[in-house]
């Protein structure tokens, strides 16, 4: 890919970020815009829609940057956010809030304490003879999984009607509304491990090349992996404690930003987590939006996959009609 | 985990999230039906402002929808500017609703799991919207209601009873519940037993139990599907009984009535 192509693509995928913003501050439940006046517009737009919107921005990006980066450590492209267990173990701590606590504000600490438990059990049954193994880690982390998801179904069988159904809503990934410390804490925490992924990404490269390739351009293939699997795990643990499990993003935004920039990872990281931003405040937004026409706001979780599934298949499609 | 249990388990009574209003909300959004209703029977229902999608009392038909038990908009109810929210503790609709006490909108959490938190919830309103006595004479129609309906039911023969509420999976009315004391009042044994309020039955448990009768909700009775089931199955006239506000009496009225009915 050209240094012109990446230019402009980075410019497109920042203004697309910005564009996403605004139209998220500019449209909602109600017909509010910014320059109304009045104390009730002043607080639906900055007390309401922007955190909202920087929330999505954060988790959007946070899971984007985890697929990306995890397709490229695993070699598999159907790799997502979820399969290192980390949102299993945030799905249980989410799920135990849900069920006993009378404040929705412990659903996030407990989800995000459930996620660095489990990551470090995958971590460390993942180790064998003194290294990580990347499959073991993904086995380990998707029958944690599975085991989770099982645990969360006995659960509904002993919660009251209406527990189950919140956190049925939760486990489908929803955005709430955060304070500015949180948003401040969660951005900072996606930022570092983000940034961790962006400076290893050179040496994920090469490791796309095997990984006998790899050792004799002089990397380091154990470390190089372990590490990108920890700064993924780092940020996902922020992404689902804040969000539940908001599917698809994670799996496809980085193969939509491949399409278009190519498998680079230096460029992929960094394009991916706008991208993932801006598709996740696209996708909240019309969340909210449809709460004009349905009277209800759909978890963001099942937007995501209704939009974009079908958006994306139809670029798989046009792009093969490009090419022949 | 321990003390939020706890907090569950003993299940406190109504409380304020955020200041509690120095004087009465003028502007009420409510975010059950049943609190509507109490609202509206306490003959204050012009400061209800914003009601659910699930709100279908004839005189808040027009009022604007905010969403439901899961997924208040947290916009809209802000748009109606509110000076105070009704609210049952749903775990549901908590992000909304906190989001909402930040922003200075207080809200008044009243349980609403048994009769006795009914009419507590009636008092609570009651006072917050500064017409104690017509709650007092509110609480006072329950309660005679309930005692007439105990009276009607002395020296009959108890038939055994199942109350649904859900039919996949079954979830049947608990004695614990609003809905199972008012069972109780009509004259029946429950068959559902234990302290859950709401709790599931599995088919063979229902089998055994061998109720009589088994009342449904309406448009539940077509999707209740139990082999070898040879219980009457009554369809209640109207979902009061799935709202626990002031139509606890109608619902009362109601499950007399489906008992008496002949075979």
């Amino acid at each position: 890919v050209s240094a012109r192509r990446l230019l402009l693509g980075g410019a497109a995928l920042l203004g697309l970020l910005a564009f996403s913003l605004l139209a998220a501050l500019w449209t909602g439940a109600e017909p509010v815009s910014p320059g109304d006046a009045g104390e009730t517009a002043q607080a639906i737009l900055w007390d309401l829609r922007l955190p909202r919107a920087v929330l999505a921005a954060i988790v959007g990006a946070a899971l984007a940057v985890a697929g990306a980066s995890l397709q490229a450590v695993l070699k598999n492209p159907l790799a997502d956010p979820f399969v290192l267990g980390v949102s299993g173990g945030a799905a249980l701590g989410g799920t135990l809030a849900i069920a006993a606590a009378r404040t929705a504000a412990l659903t996030g600490p407990f989800s995000f304490l459930g996620a660095v438990g489990a990551g470090l059990l995958v971590f460390a049954l993942g180790r064998a003879g003194g290294r990580l193994v990347p499959e073991r880690t993904i086995l380990v982390g998707v029958v944690l999984n599975a085991f989770v998801s099982a645990a969360i179904t006995a659960m509904i069988a002993l919660l009251s009607p209406e527990r189950t159904q919140a956190l049925l809503f939760w486990l489908m990934g929803t955005l709430g509304y955060e304070t500015w410390g949180t948003l401040a804490g969660a951005g900072a925490w996606v930022a570092l491990g983000a940034l961790g992924l962006f400076l290893l990404s050179a040496r994920l490269n090469l490791l796309l090349l095997g990984d006998e390739g790899a050792a004799s351009l002089g990397v380091n293939v154990d470390r190089t992996r372990a590490l990108a699997l920890a700064f993924s795990a780092l940020v996902i643990a922020a992404a689902v404690s804040l969000s539940g499990l908001v599917g698809f993003v994670g799996l496809v935004v980085p193969h939509l930003v491949r399409l278009f920039l190519g498998p680079d990872l230096r460029a992929l990281v960094p394009a991916s987590a706008l991208a993932g931003a801006s598709f996740l405040v696209l996708a909240d937004l019309a969340a909210r939006v449809s709460f004009r026409a349905l009277a209800s706001e759909p978890p963001v979780g099942a937007v995501t996959a209704l939009v974009g599934g079908p958006f994306f298949l139809w670029l798989l499609w046009r792009r093969a009609r490009e090419a022949t | 985990v321990i003390l939020a249990l706890l907090a569950v388990l003993i299940g406190a009574g109504p409380y304020w999230l955020g200041a509690e209003p120095p004087a009465p909300p003028r502007r009420i959004v409510t975010l059950a039906p049943s609190l509507t209703e109490l609202v509206f029977s306490l003959g204050e229902g012009a400061r209800v402002v914003g009601v659910t999608r699930y709100d279908d009392l004839a005189e808040a038909k027009q009022l604007p929808r905010v969403g439901g038990f899961n997924d208040p908009s947290a916009e809209a109810v802000l748009a109606l500017e509110p000076d105070a929210i009704f609210t049952p503790p749903s775990p549901g609709n908590r992000g909304p609703v906190e989001a909402l006490v930040r922003l200075g909108v207080p809200a008044l959490v009243l349980p609403l799991d048994t009769v006795g938190d009914v009419l507590t919830a009636t008092e609570s309103v009651g006072r917050a919207l500064g017409v104690a006595e017509r709650a007092a004479a509110l609480k006072a129609r329950i309660e005679g209601a309930r005692e007439r309906a105990r009276t009607q039911a002395r020296g009959r023969t108890r038939a055994k009873v199942a109350l649904l509420v859900g039919a996949e999976p079954l979830v049947a009315a608990g004695p614990k519940s609003y809905a199972g004391e008012l069972l109780a009042d009509a004259g029946a044994e429950n068959v559902a037993k234990g302290e859950v309020p709401f709790p599931m039955l599995s088919a063979e448990s229902l089998l055994t139990s061998a109720p009589g009768v088994i009342l449904v909700a309406p448009g539940m009775g077509a999707a209740l599907r139990v082999p070898g089931l040879r219980a009457r199955v009554v369809t209640l006239p109207s979902d009061a009984v799935l709202r626990p506000g002031p139509r606890i009496v109608q619902a009362l009225e109601e499950l007399q009535r489906a008992l008496a009915s002949p075979p």
